[in-house]
Formats: C-alpha cells, structure tokens, sequence
C-alpha cells in the first residue's frame, strides 16, 4: 500500500461527502469529486488492473484519456459501463468496481504466470503458432481469452441521449490557458465562442500548477472568460469530449454532464488548443504499478489530495518536473530527482544525476536502479517530455513536422483549417501560449516570439542496450524487444509495426506509446523520424459509447416506419401489425393462428368479399403537356396510348434492363397521370421520374406531386364486390376492368378504380385522408351484410399468389428483365427510346438460360415448399437452376402453389424439377405462374 | 424490436408535449394543394393572398404558399381551391393534396431547440424554401408569432410524435436558456 490521502489539499473534492464503493470486492472511500482514479490511489489501490496478454499487474499511470491501465468494469444500480477509464469517471456511492483481464482479482490474478512463457508469446506470435491442428480446436479458447471486459446483456443502454446540431462562430477545444485566452479574445470582438473542455473545469495544468494570465490570477482570467463567452450568445460545455473532426468545418462533441448530450457543432474556425501529454520514460519494468506520470501525480495531489506515495523517483530531463518534486515534498513526500541533463539546474530538491535503467519489485515498485545503484522507493515519476495532442488536427487531415528542437511533432501550417495553439502546437511556456491564443482568438499575428532554442539537452529514448523488458505500449502490452523484432522481420514500415505489434491500436489510441513506437523504430531502421513517418489518426479520439451517437433511436424510434390513418380502427378490429415495405400494416385481424387466419380471410374474399387498406401504394401525380413524353421514357409500356379513364399495368426499368418497379398508370386527363407505385418504392420512382423530367423532358413541361399520403385507399375485393359498395351507400360509377373514375364521398370527389390484385371483382376507393374514417365505417357497417370480412395483406398476399401477380423485390431479383416474367411485348414492338431498352438486347439479355417465372405444383401432399429452396434437374448434377419466390397454401385450389425463377422455365412447363431444401428434396411440376382463374373471368364478378 | 407490440400513437387533437421549453400540439391544416411550374400565377389565381414562405418566416394571414423548392409550393387554404387538379394554361400543375401533411405547433422560446434536435447540422435561417429534413424525414417549417410550425406527412407523424416526446422526457433543453 502506497498512496495516500493529504489531510488538506484537493480542491476538487468535498470532504463532508463521504461516499464508497467497491473495486474487486474490497470497499474503497473517496469523497464527492473524486474520480475512481484519484479514490483508488489515495486509498493505497496499486494493482487496478492486469495487463492486456502478459497478464502483469498494472496501476495507475495518467490522469486523462491517455490512460492505459486503470480500464475497470463499473456498475451503478442497473447501469453498466465496461471499460470505463478510472480517470474519467466520477466516483459515486454505492458503485461497483472490477478490473478486467484479470480473475478473480487484479491483485490475485489466476492467469498471471502468463508473463512466465513471455518469451513464447512475442508480437505476433499467433501468426507462427496454432497450426498444428484444426483452428477449430483453438476457436474457442482464444476467443475467451480474447478481448477487453465483458458486456452485460441484461443492462440495456438508456436511449436518451439528444442529438443536437448547433453552430458557431469560433469553436474553442481545449480550455487551458491558451484555450482560454483565446475564446476571451475571440468573444471580445463579438463573436460566438464555443469552448468545449473535456474536464470539468476551465483552466487545463493550471488547476494544479496555478499561475497567472497576464497578470491576473487564472482563476479570475477563467471566470471573465466565461462571462464574456456566455454574454457574447456563445456557450461553454464541460465534461465534454471532442472527439471527432469532419468535412466542411464539422465536428461531433459528447458532452458526459446532466443532461448527457451529444452535439454535433458547425463552426465558421476553429482554435485547437487541446493540450500534450507527457511521455514516459522507458527503463526495464517500467509497467510496475507504482511508475507514473509526474503530471498526473501533480494533478491527483492538487485536485483530489490523492498522493502517489511516501519514498518517490522523479525522472525528468526538463525543469517541467521540479513544480511536481517541490509540491510532492510540500506535501510530505520524500522526493529525489534523477535528472537525466548533462547540466542540470539546482532546485532546491535532492538530485541524483542520470538515469532509470530498471525498476524492481513484484507486485510494484520497492526500488530501482539509478546509474547501476539501487535506490529503495515506492514510486517512479516519469516526467518524459510533452507530446502536443493533434489527433484533432489530423483527423482534419492536418499533416505534421518534426521539431528536433523541442523534440516534438508539430502542426505543420495551412495543412488543416484550424490555428493550433498552445502545448498542441508545443509551446509549453505559459506566457507564450497564452499570448498564441489571444492572437488566434483576435485573428491577428502573434508577436514577441521568444527565440528558438536550441534542441534540448537530453531526450529521453527507449535504449535497447538496457537488459530487461523496456514497454512501449501498456495498454496492448508492446515492448521494446516487439518492436525490433518487427524491424527484423521485415515489418519496418510504421503503418506494419502498428498492425504487426499492435502498437497504438488499444483504446488509448496510442497516446504513451506512438512516439516511442516510433522513435524506436527510426532508431533500429537507422532513419530519421521524418522519414519514418507517423500512422493516421481517425475518429473517434478517446471511446464514444454507440448509444451516444445513436440516441433515442432505439425500438419504434429506431426507424420510422410510415403509420397509417386508419391505423386505430384497424386495432380495433383485432388486426396484428407488421411492417411491409415501410409501412406497418395489418397482416391478419383477430386471434388465432395467423397462418390460419389469413387462409381464411383469403376465402372469404374468393367467396364472398374481403376488404383491405391499401393507402400506401404510391401516389404520383404526373401532370403537364410532357406527361406521357415522361411515362412513356421512364416506362416500359407505354403510357401515351391510354385514353383518359384508364389505366394501364407497366414496369419501371433500371438502365440495365432490370425491372426496378411494376405498377398500374391511371390516366385522369389528356395531360394528368396517376402512377400508381409499390409501398416501397415511392420516393424511389418519384426521384426517378424527376431525373428524367429535369433532363430530358424539360423542367416546364412537366411536374410529379407525391399525393400518396393524402388519401386513404381502400380496396373492396370479391364477388360481392359491387353489391357490397351498394350496400355501403356508395354509387359506383360504371367501369370496365381497368376503367378509373369518380364518384362524390359525403360531399368531396372520391376516386374509383376497377383494378385488381387479387384476381376478383375489385374496387380501389380513394378518399382525402381526412374522409377515412368515414369510408371505413361505411365499409364495415355493410360487411357483415354480405358475409364478408376486413382482410391482412397476408391474405392479399395469398390471393395475388394464386394469380400469379409479382412482388417486386420477391418475385424478381436483381437480374430479372420484363421478359423474364413473360412481358416481351413492348421490348419486340417498341420502336421509341426508353429507359432500359438498349440493355435488354445484349447477349446476357437474350441468353437461352435466363431465369424466366413459372409456378410449380407439388405432388406429394399438402405441405408447403420452403420460400427460397433452390430448384434441381430431376438427374445428374446438383445445380442450382433457380429458386422459389413465393410459397403458401391456396384456400381456393385446397393445396399448395408456388412461384419461381427457374432457368428457361417456360420451356419447361409440364416438366418436373427436383426442390431441395436443408437436405430434404421434393418434386414438383413446372406450371403456369398463374393457378387460379387463367382467362381472368373472375374479374367482372 | 417486434412492431407487433406497439401501442405508440400520434399526438391527438387537444393533447400538448411539453419539451426543451416549448410546447408541441396539433394545429389545423386547412384544404392543402400542391402547386408547380409559374408559382406566382398559381399563388395569384388560387390563393391571392397567400405570402410566398421559406424556412421559418412568419405569416399571420390563414392562407399561406410554403415554398418547397424553386418551382414548387403548398398551398394552405380555408376553403378547397376553384380549380380542377390537372394542368393549367397558365403555366402551372396542381393536385389535391388532401391531407397529406399534419401540423405540429411549437410555442414557445424553445421551438429552435426542438428543431436542433433532430437536424444533422444548423438550421438554414434565410433560405427561402421551408423544406428540410428533420430526424431524416422531410418536413416544411413555417414560422409563428410564439415558435414554429412544423408540416409533416401523416404517416410520419406518430414517429415524430415519440420523438419529440422523448426530447421532452429525458434530454432536457438543447440549450440551456
């Protein structure tokens, strides 16, 4: 036990809110505004976690997004979080805490001789290993072992967070000190500042290292900031991450507060002033828990009283590190410092001049080796460096350079629309940073530059001539004996070395690891760190929980699935709802089996009279002197042929041929068309008809209103058909099949249209939607006066079925030509251009062995094929020659039908054909697609 | 997600959602027609007095032309418009609208949060078609002296009735007032 709570410091925290929780079942006690992190250091927690495949302990390293360790399972009530960062989550009353990777305990891990075979188990290993036998015999083994924490099944993420779109002038990320300064300068001239912060407070390093902005306190610099954003109309979001950077100056922001909300931000510029993170330092077992950043431990000291330890080592090759050592030792903590420079400057602080070359210990650290003598401590500091965080500016597809003289990767200028300031950019200096940011937040150039220094006088650098095992990545556990051996074997490039070690792949997305990576890299290639190269960064910068995007999208809010009006008389009724081509429907009405039930119904309309709401066939107005020109380009029947008062059936075709919709066209007028389309395919014709208008027809000859959704439809079909519409009070007008017309509805026009699907006698009533409820009550008042019923489209389904009438969709696929379903007409006579035409003359269209529709007929009693079973030559080789489409049981012949797509299947009819289905195999005989009433004399009733 | 199990609904007249310091009820619709081609001989021979609207603009008049784009408008009426659907020598289409569209109101400081919500970026202020895409589905948005109007089709309007009473359950205000 090591870490410790100081009795006075942490700022963050109140004291007179105890509160507690449990990590790996032991009871952990914090303070209201602890952390999980900075709770589970002050009570002494070392080992938070268990390496990725070495299974080695781990604590806690930083204090942000960049920790790689401190990954722990969190359970609030019915909450989970897998994977949480104990950084950045707020501790809470109550909670439960677990590591992962590790069982049962991080402490007392069963897998941790693991480390023991480490030599066996190098990157990549699993490419040279598991092939002595079957994969299957590792499949699952690994499978367990693979993979970071588990998801519970049975806590199901809320579905609440907004989806907000907003804008801004200038959008601040990052509110350090140059963040700061910039969003005040910036709100000063009036513009809109959005500054986004990923704590939970203004100010970055100097919440715990303090300092002044120009000459004022930071505290007061941050409070008028605020101010002055907020009075300037701009907005200022904490504990809120910036994780992604789009195209056109967007950005997608996760904002973890109450109420949690996800934003997604349009800014006219943008200042990135995101910060650095500070590097480790690398020596043998620098994974013990117990080594540490020194920011980290500034930070958790100063903001949660939460000290690291009692005997610590602070590494360091910059003056960064002596605020750390001379807090630390305020704070009683016995500090020596290992300065690594060749002429390091006097603090005031014991100074061991040198360097780390390994740290010992089993469980943590108990000592470490400085310049060949061990030194007992209980802590390591690494104060390694600064590593600007650009994973924003890169996203932007922002390029970077090389500075060896602040041995840094820096923004390189114009490559990305956003101004970098501060440590993003590599200014540590807080007055210069400071005045970087009010100049980006001004618009105006920076002045008063300090001078380049000169490179610094020592960097610290993973040394390969160190014994013992130096780690590169912790979070995927990569050390420094991977990453030359990737050089060895061949994987020399920096976008291999990622993949082949998986350096930098882990969530932490490389940020302790990448330079290190790197930096070796050149080292063993004997490059330059230019010429070696970076890897790509991509959203998002730290994990965003998919609930976060997806928000309340979830069960019926998940997709909008188009309701109709008479959705609630229909519920009344009894009927069962399911979604058929975008719209939810009735697909049966009352209790029992629905299979039974549509069979039902699909009889009593053959018998007597069923009717449907059909209201979501598409309704397209097509009006103006181009009209038909329009129809008869975009379809492939022609459309200009058909007299006012009625209407023709036809298919739309892609430009290759294929049929993309089929529908009836009603003709209204010499230059007004309706065109009626599938459920489905609404917008989808609609924007195609509106293709061929814009470029073809002319913008002023012709015009499409999508009408579809406001009438109701409803569809009276059988034998009883007319006699029903009597009954109902409604005075048909006298039509032919195919015939269109009007009658007067409770004093407005209702459409009638003779058309059917079904095979029967059939009326298609069209009323303003807000008219159907009172068609409906006219219908079903009269129903049960002529035996008949409301029927599903399960029944529809069956009775088209019977005729021989197509899905789209399901009755063809995406090869399937008109004269495939036996529509050739129009591709022999049709003289004009068309949409489709010239594809279907091509060798492929006019091939002998097209899947053509056809129905089949089984012999062996009454069961029904399997939708899909593929269809075989009675003999010889088993291939496929085509598929069922459609398959049910007909009421009306007592047995079972079926469509397919059969391989020069009219040539084939009175033929047999084998259908194979999940090992069982049938035989059945090609038929007509049509089995029901051949001549249609069914039509007229 | 089994759609056999819902029982959500569309608001209903007389019922109000209370969300992100607004409230949503249902409003009167009027006889609407669709009108393309010269838009200012259909607005002069139908609807006279009808203003020509894009996105958010206000008008008090009952009649309104809600710009959908260039040549294209809805036309809201108290009473059905003279003309016969079809093709006029004018220079115009139109067709019966029925009642395509449902009108949601949105009284109140926060009908542009409400909006904000369910729009991929910022809202178009100044365009001068009324049309956008609201949670990926297409509605007009009409300005009010208190908010906004929003027209939607029928059938989209039980889905966006659970989604703005969602925004008002759980995310509170889009922005903070």
């Amino acid at each position: 036990m090591t870490g410790w709570r100081h009795q006075t410091l942490g700022r963050n925290i109140d004291r007179s809110k105890p509160l507690r929780f449990s990590f790996d079942g032991q009871d952990v006690d914090g303070f209201a505004g602890d952390t999980l992190a900075s709770a589970l250091i002050a009570s002494g927690q070392r080992i938070l976690g268990r390496s990725f495949k070495y299974h080695r302990p781990r604590g806690l390293w930083g204090m942000g997004a960049e920790e790689p360790n401190a990954v722990l399972d969190v359970r609030h009530g019915s909450e989970h979080w897998p994977n949480t960062r104990a950084t950045l989550a707020r501790a809470q009353d109550g909670m439960t805490v677990t590591s992962v990777n590790a069982w049962p305990t991080a402490r007392g891990d069963m897998f941790r001789l693991m480390d023991l075979a480490h030599r066996f188990l190098p990157a990549g290993f699993y490419y040279k290993t598991f092939m002595a036998l079957p994969w299957r015999f590792y499949e699952p083994m690994i499978r367990r072992m693979a993979g970071l924490g588990r998801v519970d099944p049975s806590c199901a993420p809320r579905a609440d967070v907004a989806q907000v779109s907003a804008e801004c002038d200038v959008l601040v990320i990052g509110a350090g000190p140059a963040g700061i300064a910039a969003a005040k300068a910036a709100a000063e001239t009036g513009k809109r500042v959005w500054l986004v912060e990923e704590s939970s407070q203004l100010g970055g390093t100097l919440r715990w290292r303090g300092g002044e902005i120009g000459g004022t306190p930071w505290q007061e610099f941050a409070a008028a900031t605020r101010e002055i954003v907020l009075a300037a109309g701009g907005r200022i979001l904490t504990e809120t991450t910036l994780w992604g950077a789009f195209d056109h100056g967007s950005f997608a922001a996760w904002e973890r507060g109450v109420p949690e909300r996800h934003w997604r931000i349009r800014s006219t510029r943008t200042i990135l002033a995101s910060g650095g993170i500070e590097r480790p330092v690398w020596f043998a077992n620098n994974d013990l828990p117990g080594v540490m950043s020194a920011e980290a431990a500034f930070h958790h000291l100063i903001l949660y009283g939460a000290a690291p330890g009692r005997r610590v080592l602070l590494a360091m090759a910059s003056d960064r590190g002596v605020p750390v050592a001379r807090a630390l030792t305020d704070a009683g903590v016995e500090v020596t410092l290992v300065d690594a420079r060749k002429t390091p400057v006097d603090c005031g602080v014991p100074r061991v001049t040198g360097r780390i070359e390994a740290a010992h210990g089993r469980r943590g650290v108990d000592s470490a080796t400085v310049n060949g003598k061990r030194i007992a401590c209980d802590t390591i500091l690494c104060a390694g460096g600064t590593t600007p965080t650009l994973h924003i500016w890169c996203q932007a597809g922002g390029k970077l350079d090389w500075d060896a003289s602040r041995d840094m990767l820096v923004p390189r200028p114009g490559t990305a629309p956003m101004t970098v300031v501060g440590a993003a950019a590599g200014v540590l200096d807080l007055e210069t940073a400071v005045e970087d940011g009010w100049a980006a937040g001004s618009e105006i150039e920076a002045t008063n530059r300090p001078a380049p220094k000169s490179p610094p006088d020592h960097v610290f650098r993973p040394d390969p001539s160190l014994p013992g095992r130096q780690w590169i990545d912790l979070q995927n556990d990569v050390t420094l004996k991977d990453v030359t051996l990737a050089a060895r074997e061949g994987f020399s490039s920096v976008e291999h070395l990622k993949r082949y070690t998986t350096l930098g792949m882990a969530t932490d997305q490389g940020r302790t690891s990448n330079f290190a990576g790197l930096t070796a890299m050149a080292a063993v290639t004997d490059r330059t760190i230019p010429a070696t190269g970076t890897t790509t960064y991509r959203p998002p910068f730290q994990p965003v929980p998919l609930r976060a995007i997806a928000g309340p999208a979830r069960g019926a809010l998940y997709h909008a699935p188009k309701r109709l009006t008479l959705e609630d008389m229909h519920r009344a009724a009894g009927a069962r709802f399911r979604e058929y081509g975008g719209w939810l429907r009735p697909a049966t009405y009352g209790a029992g089996d629905e299979t039974t039930v549509a069979r039902i119904e699909a009889q009593t309309a053959r018998q007597s009279v069923g009717v449907f709401d059909a209201s979501p066939l598409g309704k397209l107005d097509v009006i103006g002197p181009g009209a038909a020109d329009l129809l008869d380009f975009t379809g492939y029947v022609r459309m200009s042929t058909l007299k006012p008062g009625r209407a023709r059936y036809g298919f739309m075709l892609s430009e290759t041929g294929i049929v993309y919709d089929d529908g009836v066209v009603l003709r209204l007028a010499e230059d007004h068309f309706l065109v009626s389309t599938s459920s489905s395919h609404v917008e989808g014709v609609r924007y195609r008809l509106e293709d061929a208008r814009q470029d073809r027809i002319g913008r002023g000859r012709v015009f499409i209103h999508d009408i579809t959704q406001g009438f109701t439809t409803l569809t009276v079909t059988g034998p009883k058909a007319r006699e029903m519409c009597r009954k109902a009070g409604i005075e048909l007008p006298d039509l032919p099949h195919m015939g269109v017309g009007q009658t007067s509805f409770e004093g407005s026009p209702m459409r009638v249209a003779r058309i059917s699907f079904t095979g029967d006698l059939s009326y298609e009533l069209s009323v303003p939607a807000n008219l159907a409820h009172a068609l409906h009550d006219r219908l079903d008042t009269a129903l049960p006066e002529v035996g008949g019923c409301w029927i599903g489209l399960e029944a529809v389904l069956i009775l088209r079925a019977e005729k021989g009438f197509i899905l789209i969709g399901k009755d063809t696929d995406g090869a399937t030509m008109p004269h495939d379903l036996g529509w050739g007409g129009p591709r022999t006579r049709r003289e004009d251009e068309y949409i489709g035409k010239r594809s279907l003359f091509t060798p492929e269209a006019q091939g002998d062995k097209r899947r053509q529709l056809v129905g089949l007929r089984v012999r062996d009693g009454d069961a029904v094929i399997a939708t899909g079973s593929h269809l075989i030559e009675d003999q010889g080789a088993r291939r496929s020659l085509g598929f069922v489409t459609s398959s049910c049981f007909s009421p009306t012949l007592k047995r079972p039908i079926a469509l397919a797509l059969l391989e020069n299947g009219r040539d084939r009819i009175g033929g047999s054909v084998q259908v194979f289905n999940d090992g069982e195999v049938r035989s059945a005989e090609v038929t007509m697609a049509c089995a029901f009433d051949p001549k249609g004399e069914y039509l007229d009733g | 997600m089994d759609e056999r199990l819902w029982t959500d609904r569309a608001l209903a007249d007389g019922e109000a959602i209370a969300a992100a310091g607004c409230r949503i009820s249902r409003s009167g619709t009027g006889h609407q027609t669709l009108v393309s081609g010269d838009l200012t001989a259909a607005i002069s021979m139908l609807a006279p007095d009808a203003p020509l609207l894009g996105f958010a603009e206000v008008s008090d008049t009952p009649e309104q032309a809600i710009r959908i784009a260039r040549d294209h408008a809805l036309l809201v009426t108290s009473n059905p418009v003279q003309e016969d659907p079809g093709w006029h020598s004018a220079g115009f289409a139109l067709s019966d609208a029925g009642n395509r569209f449902a009108c949601l109101d949105l009284a109140g400081h926060g009908a542009m949060d409400v909006l904000a919500h369910g729009l991929a970026s910022a809202a178009p202020v100044g365009s001068p078609s009324a049309a956008l895409y609201f949670v990926g589905l297409p509605v007009l948005v009409t300005g009010t002296r208190t908010g906004l109007k929003l027209w939607v089709d029928q059938a989209h309007l039980t889905y966006l009735t659970g989604f703005i009473a969602r925004i008002g359950r759980n995310a509170g205000p889009a922005f903070d007032s």
